[in-house]
């Protein structure tokens, strides 16, 4: 009897050929990645050849998809693995290769989980200086600030995807209307170099500004005015993520061995204190030696002149699913070979 | 026993004196270099005997260890203390070694049979040498012509040679001892000053290349170069006995009068061994180790073996097969040896940087041939385990002329857990690819030329090595991206290292899935290993150049024609083979594929 179309296509998915097709298309273009880095820069060379669904190449005007993507490719290759993990036989003979699949579905889950769920921002701390929000170093967002309370500032934050969109914005929580007529960014090194945004504020007050109409870009302080009889102020600046905590930073040390530049180590003596809580409680953040509160964990990323010194901070809710993965493949595979070395010893 | 028989413990004997010679080699006549080696000094930032600073600096000047003297040759030792006291006449002696012609024709030389050239006659050069240089600097190294790289390198040369003689005092001050006794008379009466003035300003303008002088910590920073201790004693304080003591090292040697710089010696070191004995031992024991050259007599000891095993075969002299097993196992041990010492006097996992992995992907490759060997014992893990031995310490050797090879570890590889788990596992796993390609490269060579089926034996040991090289650059991998995640906030990158060892084990589990599913079978696995042999080789040097990423550290230019050389081969291998293969197949004087047995 001939299967259904379906059900060929399922086989065909699930089948070895499958398997090897995309393991061999993985190493091409984790090849083609590793090449295009020196001249894109990891992360462009990431989004062009990994994170994508084809790979194009320019043709005048027109892109014309060329090869299959790292995700693709990936999407493909854990359909085969679930596939292949339906039709396996199971038996304690296979245990093994069940467990080392298992683990690699979990891998591919758990990358792809953290790809959607990861958050990644920027601390730059002056000696003594307290930071509540970290700053992303890839994203920028237009924050418009209501100064009027001089005890608290009431911040509105339009995200990069919006302004992209370009035209008018007048969400219900906005004070003024918005429309933004142009917005550029541009990257260099996984990091924003620069961005560019041109935006007219409606309901201006014309006493406190000409026009209002502005050229904001990266950097630089923005435009303050009046509307309603509120005191605001508009800026372009990297995307702000708030904290549930406050950092001070109290001393950055960097130490080298005697007598050479090589740097011995680098680490940063801070303060923590946690929302809601009067206690602070000090901190030490040196490379190889994170911190981790309250689900968001701190390291110790670079440093610049005066004592300054860069933190990362990461809240990944993910964070625990490759290690899972690993050990599981980890444990298939010594099992499936010790079993299959103890066989061929029987043998001999 | 029969006279045929005794080659097979003959040679491994010969090869065990060899190996323990240093043991039984006289110190040579003349000054106590050798003792003089075996002072603490910090350099680069770590204590290590004089011995290892002499070694490391006559390696990245000359590419040697030994100088030919004027009455001689002297050995490293000998030839910094020359340096030291007397830098006259070290300016004489040839240790640079000039190939571009462009630099020969520009310091007025000519390209004779000589290759080396000293330090006199350079110096007509300098000035030129140094502008050619800088102009080279200022370029990206992928744009500088050869000519170019070739004068910034040989400036660099030139500044280390100059900085080292004026590391222990000014060049042009024959008495250290008198210049000390000024400083000291400055102290009481400041009227004597002017030329005291110009001695300390010389004494700072040349950084030392390293520290003799104790200050009485045993830490890398009571180490202090003779300059800042000029200056501590100018200040009021006097010279001190560790200074005093250096002076009448130098003095003495310049003087040539071996009995007081035998006495000034031996108050050094019982100084010093009370002050820190410790530190003194260890800068002894590391002095010894560099005697032994254990990586460089393992090196030989492989040869050896190789040749032995060759001859065997080809005369079909069992004795010689035998002799050439047990020199392996010689070989291992001086390489275990050797690596147990580097280990132990870092006080880091094997593995800190790419010298160091060579060393250890080699130690494996080797014990996991001999392994193979003792269960299949058809001598062709022996002779696996050779040329990964040998090639692996050739590599090593090569790597070793850029310095002191225990270097310091950098903030962000100072780690000893991940240090030990991720690097060492990923390396283990190199090693095990990498004798699996040389097992696949004899065994197509039989292939080919032996007109048959690979013996199973071959085939079974590739297997193995692959499935083994697989869950050591998997779990490798996955422990690196543990550290990542540990140590920066991300698991996993797509840095080029990374990328590379993701390759290794894509690469390994293509061979094995298209293995299993029946896809290739004997000389496909053997394919896939040699060109697995190709991928371990571009992770492990190929991508250091492409210079970007966090683990673009330790990249050499020689690595990378001996990169292109290895791959060359394999590839040169591979065609030849096949195209004899399949004429044969034509011929009808091969099975065809068809019938060749399946894979188990």
């Amino acid at each position: 009897m001939k299967d259904s179309l379906p059900r060929r296509l399922w086989k065909l998915i699930g089948s070895l050929p499958t398997t090897l097709a995309c393991l061999c298309g993985l190493a091409l273009v984790v090849t083609l990645c590793t090449l295009a880095q020196p001249r894109l820069g990891i992360y462009r060379a990431v989004q062009v050849y990994i994170d994508s669904l084809f790979i194009y190449a320019p043709a005048g005007p027109l892109k014309i998809p060329i090869l299959p993507g790292g995700a693709l490719i990936g999407l493909l290759l854990l359909l085969n693995l679930l596939a292949a993990q339906i039709r396996l036989e199971r038996s304690w003979r296979k245990a093994g290769l069940w467990i080392i699949h298992l683990g690699l579905i979990l891998l591919f889950a758990g990358e792809f989980a953290s790809s959607l769920l990861r958050r990644e921002a920027q601390l730059v701390l002056r000696p003594g200086q307290t930071l509540s929000a970290a700053q992303d170093s890839q994203h920028v967002e237009l924050a418009l600030i209501d100064e009027t309370n001089p005890s608290s500032d009431r911040v509105y934050a339009i995200s990069e995807a919006l302004l992209q969109r370009h035209g008018e914005l007048s969400p219900p929580a906005l004070p003024v209307r918005l429309r933004v007529h142009q917005f550029d960014k541009a990257m260099q090194d996984d990091a924003v170099a620069g961005a560019q945004a041109d935006v007219e504020v409606s309901d201006v007050d014309p006493l406190s500004a000409s026009g209002g109409r502005w050229l904001l870009s990266l950097g630089q302080p923005g435009a303050r005015f009046l509307a309603d009889g509120r005191r605001y102020r508009l800026l372009l600046r990297p995307r702000m993520t708030p904290l549930p905590l406050s950092v001070t930073l109290e001393r950055f040390k960097r130490q080298t061995y005697p007598g050479t530049d090589i740097p011995r180590s680098f680490s940063s003596r801070v303060l923590i204190r946690e929302n809601g809580r009067s206690l602070e409680r000090p901190a030490l953040i040196s490379m190889n030696d994170p911190l981790r509160v309250d689900g968001f964990t701190f390291y110790q990323s670079g440093y610049d002149q005066g004592g300054v010194s860069i933190l990362q901070v990461v809240d990944n809710p993910a964070w625990s699913l490759p290690y899972l993965a690993c050990a599981l493949v980890s444990l298939g595979m010594l099992l499936h070979f010790l079993r299959r070395l103890s066989l061929s010893r029987a043998a001999a | 026993m029969s006279r045929r028989g005794l080659p097979a413990w003959l040679l491994p004997g010969a090869g065990l004196l060899w190996a323990l010679s240093p043991l039984f080699s006289a110190r040579p006549a003349g000054l106590n270099a050798r003792g003089l080696g075996e002072l603490p000094v910090l350099n680069e930032g770590r204590l290590k005997p004089l011995d290892t600073v002499a070694r490391a600096s006559l390696l990245e000047l000359s590419g040697r260890q030994e100088v030919e003297g004027p009455e001689g040759s002297l050995d490293a030792d000998q030839w910094l203390l020359t340096v030291l006291s007397r830098p006259a006449q070290a300016d004489g002696l040839a240790i640079f070694t000039v190939d571009d012609p462009g630099l020969l024709s520009m310091a007025g030389l000519s390209e004779g049979s000589k290759r080396r050239f000293s330090f006199k006659e350079l110096r007509g050069a300098l000035g030129p040498i140094e502008r050619q240089a800088q102009a080279a600097d200022s370029l990206d190294p992928a744009r500088r012509t050869r000519f170019q790289s070739a004068a910034l390198n040989l400036a660099a040369r030139l500044n280390l040679y100059v900085r080292l003689k004026n590391s222990l005092w000014p060049e042009d001050q024959a008495s250290m001892a008198s210049a000390l006794s000024r400083l000291a008379r400055q102290a009481q009466d400041p009227k004597s000053a002017a030329g005291v003035v110009e001695l300390l300003r010389q004494l700072v303008s040349s950084p030392a290349v390293f520290r003799p002088v104790m200050t009485g910590s045993c830490l890398p920073s009571g180490f202090i170069d003779a300059g800042s201790a000029a200056m501590r004693a100018a200040s009021g304080a006097g010279p001190s006995e560790s200074l005093l003591a250096w002076a009448r090292l130098r003095d003495a040697a310049a003087d040539d009068d071996a009995a007081s710089f035998d006495a000034a010696l031996s108050d050094y070191e019982r100084g010093a061994r009370k002050a820190c004995p410790d530190q003194v031992s260890w800068a002894r024991r590391e002095a010894l180790f560099n005697r032994f050259e254990p990586f460089y007599r393992g090196l030989g000891l492989y040869l050896v073996s190789l040749l032995a095993l060759l001859a065997g075969w080809l005369l079909k002299r069992e004795d010689l097969e035998r002799a050439a097993l047990r020199l392996a196992v010689l070989a291992f041990a001086v390489h275990s040896g050797g690596l147990i010492f580097r280990t132990v006097l870092q006080g880091r996992p094997p593995v800190t940087n790419l010298y160091s992995s060579a060393v250890f992907v080699g130690w494996v490759a080797v014990g996991a041939g001999l392994l193979l060997e003792r269960r299949y014992k058809s001598g062709l893990a022996t002779l696996g385990a050779d040329v990964i031995g040998f090639s692996t310490l050739i590599i090593a050797h090569h790597l070793a002329t850029q310095g002191d090879t225990v270097e310091m570890m950098r903030a962000v590889l100072d780690s000893n857990f991940w240090l030990s788990t991720h690097v060492v596992t990923i390396t283990m796993g190199y090693g095990a690819g990498l004798l699996a390609t040389a097992l696949a490269d004899v065994a197509l060579l039989k292939m080919a030329w032996r007109r048959g089926a690979a013996d199973a034996a071959a085939i079974d040991m590739i297997y193995a090595l692959l499935c083994a090289c697989l869950v050591l650059s998997f779990v490798g991998t996955v422990l690196g991206g543990i550290w990542a995640d540990h140590s920066w906030g991300r698991f996993w990158g797509w840095d080029p290292k990374e990328n590379g060892a993701l390759l290794i084990v894509l690469w390994n589990a293509i061979a094995l899935h298209a293995r299993w599913g029946g896809y290739i079978r004997q000389k496909g696995l053997v394919v896939m290993a040699i060109l697995g042999g190709v991928v371990i080789s571009l992770a492990w040097f190929g991508v250091n150049m492409l210079g970007i990423g966090l683990h673009s550290y330790g990249f050499t230019d020689s690595a990378f024609h001996g990169l292109l050389a290895f791959i060359g081969a394999q590839a040169a291998l591979l065609v030849a083979a096949f195209a004899k293969i399949w004429r044969d197949e034509k011929q009808g004087r091969l099975p065809s594929r068809g019938r060749l047995q399946p894979g188990s």
